[in-house]
């Protein structure tokens, strides 16, 4: 990495406007407040040009060239670049994070003074230009989401729809675009803000140990129950739906430790419980109107011709670990799909069964990257897209009595979904020589009962899903006897549900 | 500068300096006394066929002149112009007046040959290169239009009736920068005493310009990450000489524009001087791993091995437990027959298609995702594909300009690969029929919308369908569980039936199995491992591309992982009890298929040719007794299936020959295949349904196994035999070489070029005479090599030989050169002549053998 000196000459050099600073005072009092990280403000629309700031984003576009510049003192007027002196640097497009929720962006101040400040920041900021818009997809704020232009003074490479956090100066710059884009250079730019990175990206936060894990997983099920409210079973669901994650990914085969979940039935408060509980959750409705509108894969060909080296966001670029909402019931009385809904579809089943995006580029087929995403689809029925578990949901057996006088323990759920949603905690998974016996005994036994033609291999695989992610959600993480008698309850469950459910409709 | 008559555009030359070099230059142009190039005769060529650029390999003028190929590639701003105007100036002397219009064109130097380290990738572009000749390799994704841009305008002045003239030069145009500084970009509108000036369009200069961006190729770019791209500016003759979607490698100056100042910031591009298409190199652009020296070694060493067929079907998919005769097809799909084109037109199809139809939940779709990981090229699709382009091809009229367009399908996009299908029964029936001739014809016709035309769509068909009650009845024909018709099926050499049987043993597996793969934890994904950028490039620029140096050696053998491979079967300890389970890393085994898929082209022998004829006339007379059905029809086709499968396990092997040991493999997996056992309903419970065998064929089966045992050991005898002689005629080989330097050694090789199996032709040409000849050639050289150039040389070629050399020992002197320069610092590149001196002189130290432009390991 550049000395940091020179990365803020460079940056004030870069930037546009008289800056009226004296460079050594000003070298010095940013290096000083380097030292504290923590107390360096989020950046946000009111942050001013040359002040320091912190972003945590999501890298949404890491496919730009390396840009050159010119370190240090810039030639004069005339005189000639000395281009052995030129370096580059590495250049990306960082949004705020899709769907994270306020408690994560601001954890000290309350909601109120939040409304304020994002009502002042709809008055004071204009919308951005087309260019930028197509690079945030949450339709609601296109216009004027949160991204930065992100410099790093080193040699690095990140993945695509990664979440950082970068600490570094603001200032402006110019979208990076093909020069030839309409043969006249100047005219075309998109002036940008930029973060001069200084620090960054930094560590994630340490992991605070949960006092009581048992205590906290019964509280969390019991709050899921209540609030939304469910019965125990689609609580506990609900739960494991949360704590998933690929966490091994065997070569040419499906993820391992990932589980999609279909709730039938309609539990209006499922998206505002959950804000409050994981850091990103995004809804997606599953309206003809999104499907025909919107891209779900992010894509650096749709958009518009002139502008080639920029990568259009898709909804399904997300940061990882985010619970994707998909209402089916949007859909209502359905209606023709035409070609780009088929694909959306397409695109949105294979990153539920997966776990990876299709980036389309030019003449590219099956470029995918990872990606870590946590579908949970309410439907009226089967679901559209293939999930691992149709759950019906009874009429909720818990009365909101007594669990919500006391206050929830908010923080504790967080960071025990934090920590056991984890991918190097669901690494952690045990499964003793005992059970793995006792699985296969069971297996066995099941196929000799189903005969010729049963699904015992589906079940199996099934409940071996469902199986990892119970044994994850406890800290030792391990598969135990109990557990797994706990699994085939759940799935017997859900599966006996299913079949009444059928009765039902057939009785009608 | 200012000259009026002419619209010449061509270089100026700023001082005296550049005068020298374009002085230079042109003695090189002119020399005709090097064996290796005759310029004078390529400048004439590019005049008859009217070019206007010269291709001229920068190796040739290292050794005329090192400073000044240096000069190109380190500041090409100063020594491309001089260059051009060298060439302009030969053009003046060379060209014949009558046949010659020479009085519009510029003429270009186009450069290829070898960078060393001005070899780079989009990724790997950095503002070192800056002012520099680069070449880099990628797909062209976008083209701008062709627009003129002006060089030079002529203007007139009504005032004074004078005419005025004024050149623009900008960021892309290779200069000096020293003539920059006078230009400018504004169009004059007065004289300078405020008399209005007229442009004269029809005087002025203009020149053709196109913007084309270039993108990493896919299988370059690292996993995890974006590919990233380059602008590149295609000037006069090069405008239009790519399309979007060509491969090309290109040599060009990379050039800064825009000054710095204030946010815009320095924009970079290429300014193009040479575009090489890659697509129209052989094995269309299929990308090839490149293989070492080692690797080579290892895929001989391991074809000897009896058990090399089990191994290696065993080894694909080790995570699919049982399937072991499908594995074994698959791999002889992957590997391929041979194709036949008849003189009369007539195609025969090498490549082999593979149905599968069975139950739900067999691994069927999971068998086409492998195909797809492994084939180098490979197309998945379903039957009901969701463009209307379908399978084959599709004609389509574009909505903006209503141009009518031909679109290819799957198939036709995987020419000379493989087309994976799933759900091939719920195919629509317009696919059904149109992929009949591909299956068989390998072609596609389209005569639609004003379009008639034939694409090759060359590519094996692996496809999963399931049966047409959802779930395999036994109690039914096959064909009435499979709902394609006859003529559709005799396309598949091999249709195989999976049902999903209940065995307690086969259960347990399958449920260990399960465990297993959820007990496999990925080695090395600890969060924060660095993203490993591994750039391969070929190294010469305009010549065939040749294997990148630098990589790990892939290992033969994969640590065997009881959590992932519970697929294996195969132990390698002779005895039984001494179980050692061995699995053959994916990477190698994409290797073994590439070197058999391209090296070996294996011929049928008489007694093959016997026993498949037998063997078909069995089949086609067998009277079908009792509960046995055929899964396919039985027609001609099984002939050529026998034919392409044991073709094809012959290349398993390596061998050269079809012997009746690859038609005893080829018919066990037909008669797999073939025959569905049909249960009888007062049976059902005691027969056990998969055994592929009917009952009734069992000791018949077993001759033949006792057949194969006494035929393996004769062959066992046989190669062992064949080994010894090699080796023989090698030991033969080396003291005649000793004996007298290498000169007569030519012939024999060759004798053991069409004994040995994978020895290619080239080595037989070697003979004492042209030997002779070239000992002359090199003589009138003259060039001289300091002992230590030579001593790097020798380093040098020390490593490309460990590195690269392939299992015959030889390397072409021009895919050698590039090799020794790799990497390399430019002012210590090796030109040709040097290069070949350097070899001549090692030579006649014995330390390697020089003929026929091709070196020898001694």
């Amino acid at each position: 990495m550049l000395d940091i000196k020179d990365i803020i000459r460079t940056a004030l050099q870069e930037h546009d406007g008289e800056t009226g600073l004296e460079l050594e005072d000003f070298i010095g009092s940013i290096s000083a407040r380097l030292d504290d990280v923590a107390s360096i403000p989020a950046y946000d629309h009111t942050s001013k040009p040359l002040s320091l700031v912190s972003f945590r984003c999501m890298l949404q576009d890491t496919g730009y060239p390396m840009e050159v510049y010119l370190p240090g003192e810039q030639p004069q007027e005339g005189q000639e670049v000395d281009w052995s002196k030129l370096r580059e640097r590495w250049v990306g497009w960082g949004v705020e994070i899709p769907g994270e929720n306020d408690w994560v962006k601001n954890p000290s101040s309350d909601s109120l003074s939040n409304g304020l400040a994002s009502l002042h920041m709809n008055g004071s900021t204009a919308s951005h230009p087309p260019a930028l818009q197509s690079k945030f997809h949450l339709s609601s704020q296109s216009a004027n989401y949160l991204g930065a232009l992100v410099k790093v003074y080193d040699d690095v490479s990140f993945r695509p729809a990664s979440t950082h956090t970068f600490v570094g100066l603001l200032s402006t710059a110019a979208l990076p675009s093909p020069i030839s884009a309409s043969g006249n250079e100047a005219d075309e730019a998109v002036i940008v803000p930029t973060i001069h990175v200084l620090r960054g990206p930094l560590p994630p936060p340490v992991e605070e140990s949960i006092r009581d894990v048992e205590a906290t997983r019964s509280a969390l099920l019991q709050y899921l129950a209540s609030e939304l409210p469910v019965d125990a079973l689609s609580a506990e669901y609900i739960l494991l739906a949360l704590l998933a994650s690929p966490s091994v990914r065997p070569p040419a085969l499906q993820p391992l430790g990932t589980l999609s979940l279909n709730l039938i039935g309609a539990i209006p408060s499922l998206s505002a419980t959950l804000r409050r509980l994981v850091p990103a959750t995004v809804d997606l409705p599953l309206t003809l109107q999104t499907l025909h509108s919107t891209s779900f894969t992010p894509s650096s060909t749709t958009s518009s011709a002139s502008d080639s080296s920029s990568l259009s966001s898709g909804l399904l670029q997300l940061a990882e670990g985010t619970v994707l909402v998909i209402d089916e019931t949007a859909m209502g009385d359905g209606g023709k799909l035409l070609e780009k809904a088929v694909r959306n579809l397409q695109a949105l089943t294979e990153t539920m069964a997966e776990q990876k995006v299709r980036y389309e580029y030019p003449y590219m087929d099956g470029l995918k990257m990872d990606a870590w995403i946590r579908p949970i689809v309410l439907s009226d029925g089967k679901s559209l897209v293939p999930v691992d578990i149709h759950l019906p949901l009874l009429p909720s057996t818990s009365t909101p009595s007594p669990s919500s006088s006391t206050t929830p323990d908010l923080p504790a759920f967080r960071s025990y979904l934090r920590k056991y949603g984890s991918l190097a905690h669901a690494r952690k998974l045990v499964i003793p020589e005992s059970t793995a016996a006792k699985i296969q005994d069971d297996f066995v036994t099941y196929r000799r009962a189903q005969g010729v033609g049963g699904d015992a291999e589906e079940v199996l695989k099934r409940r071996m899903k469902i199986a990892r992610l119970v044994a994850v959600s406890y800290e030792d993480a391990v598969l135990s006897e109990e557990r797994w008698a706990r699994v085939i309850e759940m799935d017997e469950e859900a599966e006996k549900r299913m079949k009444d459910r059928k009765k039902c409709g057939a009785g009608k | 500068m200012a000259d009026m008559s002419t619209q010449e555009a061509g270089p100026v030359l700023a001082d005296d300096l550049m005068r020298d070099r374009a002085r230079r230059f042109v003695e090189f142009l002119e020399d005709d006394t090097n064996a290796n190039y005759n310029y004078k005769e390529s400048i004439r060529r590019m005049l008859d066929v009217e070019q206007v650029r010269l291709i001229v390999n920068i190796d040739d003028l290292r050794d005329y002149e090192r400073a000044y190929a240096d000069g190109l590639l380190l500041e090409p701003m100063s020594y491309l112009p001089a260059f051009d105007s060298a060439l302009k100036s030969m053009v003046d002397t060379i060209y014949d007046p009558i046949k010659h219009n020479i009085a519009d064109s510029q003429f270009y130097i186009g450069l290829r040959g070898s960078f060393g380290q001005q070899h780079c990738s989009p990724r790997t572009l950095r503002s070192h290169q800056i002012g520099k000749m680069v070449s880099l390799e990628g797909i062209v994704t976008r083209c701008s239009l062709v627009r003129p841009k002006m060089l030079k305008s002529i203007h007139y002045c009504a005032g004074s009736q004078k005419f005025h003239s004024r050149s623009y030069q900008d960021s892309t145009v290779v200069a000096p920068s020293a003539m920059m500084t006078g230009s400018t970009t504004v169009i004059p509108q007065d004289d300078g005493e405020g008399r209005p000036l007229i442009m004269e369009y029809g005087l002025s200069t203009f020149r053709d310009h196109q913007t084309v961006s270039i993108q990493e190729m896919p299988e370059r770019a690292p996993a995890g990450q974006l590919p990233r791209g380059v602008e590149v500016v295609l000037a006069d003759d090069l405008v239009d000489w790519c399309k979007p979607g060509d491969r090309i490698q290109l040599v060009g100056v990379y050039k800064s524009s825009g000054g710095g100042q204030g946010s815009r910031g320095f924009q970079t591009t290429i300014i193009a001087n040479n575009v090489i298409l890659l697509s129209s190199k052989a094995n269309g652009g299929i990308q090839q791993t490149p293989l070492t020296d080692s690797d080579i070694r290892n895929i001989n060493k391991l074809s000897k091995r009896r058990n090399i067929f089990d191994l290696l079907s065993q080894s694909l998919a080790p995570s699919i437990y049982g399937s072991d005769y499908i594995k074994q097809a698959i791999l002889l799909l992957l590997l391929g027959g041979e194709e036949k084109n008849l003189k009369n037109g007539a195609h025969i199809r090498g490549d082999i298609n593979v149905l599968m139809v069975g139950d739900p939940s067999t691994a069927k779709s999971q068998m086409l995702r492998f195909v797809l990981n492994t084939a180098p090229l490979a197309i998945a699709t379903t039957g009901r594909g969701s463009s209307g382009v379908g399978l084959t091809a599709a004609v389509t009229t574009d909505k903006d300009t209503g141009e009518r367009r031909l679109e290819a399908g799957a198939m036709v996009l995987a020419d000379r690969g493989v087309v994976c299908i799933d759900e091939f029964d719920k195919m629509s029936d317009v696919d059904r029929v149109a992929i009949h001739e591909v299956m068989e014809q390998q072609t596609v016709t389209i005569a639609k919308a004003g379009i008639h035309t034939s694409l090759n769509a060359r590519c094996s068909v692996i496809a999963a369908a399931n049966p047409i009650y959802g779930q395999y009845d036994v109690h039914k024909d096959p064909h009435r569980n499979i709902a394609l018709p006859d003529s559709l099926l005799s396309r598949f050499d091999l249709l195989f039936v999976v049902t999903d049987d209940t065995d307690e043993q086969r259960d347990r597996m399958i449920s260990e199995h399960v465990l297993r793969m959820h007990r496999y934890i990925q080695p090395g994904v600890e969060e924060g491992t660095p993203v490993n950028e591994n750039v391969s490039e070929a190294l010469a620029i305009g010549q065939d591309p040749v294997p990148a140096g630098g990589e790990n050696e892939t290992p033969v053998f994969e640590k065997f992982n009881p959590l992932l491979h519970g697929g294996m079967t195969t132990a390698s300890g002779r005895s039984s009890s001494n179980k050692r389970k061995e699995v053959l890393s994916m990477a190698f085994i994409k290797k073994y298929i590439q070197y058999a898929k391209n090296r070996c082209h294996p011929v049928l022998t008489k007694g093959a040719a016997d026993y498949i004829v037998g063997v078909y006339s069995g089949l086609r007379n067998d009277d079908l007794a009792g509960n046995q059905k055929r899964t396919s029809p039985l027609t001609a086709r099984t002939l050529e299936t026998l034919i392409r499968l044991s073709t094809a396990h012959a290349k398993s092997r390596l061998s050269p020959k079809v012997d009746e040991r690859d038609a005893m493999a080829a018919e066990e997996i037909l008669r797999f295949a073939l025959f569905k056992e049909v249960l009888r309903a007062e049976r059902r419970k005691r027969r056990k349904l998969n055994n592929g065998v009917p009952e009734e064929e069992v000791p018949e089966e077993e001759q033949v196994e006792a057949v194969t045992k006494g035929e393996r050991e004769r062959a066992k005898a046989k190669a062992r035999r064949l080994e010894r002689e090699e080796e023989e005629e090698a030991e033969a080989l080396r003291a005649g070489r000793q004996a007298s330097a290498g000169a007569a050694g030519g012939a024999r090789v060759g004798e053991q070029a069409s004994g040995g199996p994978s020895a290619a032709a080239p080595r037989q040409a070697a003979g004492d005479d042209e030997d002779e000849d070239m000992d002359g050639a090199e003589a009138s050289l003259g060039v001289d090599i300091t002992d230590e150039r030579l001593d790097l040389f020798r380093a040098r070629l020390d490593a490309v030989f460990t590195t690269h050399l392939d299992a015959q020992g030889m390397i072409e002197f021009s895919e050698l050169l590039p090799m020794i320069n790799e990497g390399m610092e430019t002012s210590a590149l090796f030109g040709s002549s040097e290069a070949r001196t350097a070899i001549e002189r090692m030579g006649e130290g014995n330390e390697v053998m020089f003929a026929e432009d091709v070196v020898y390991k001694v």
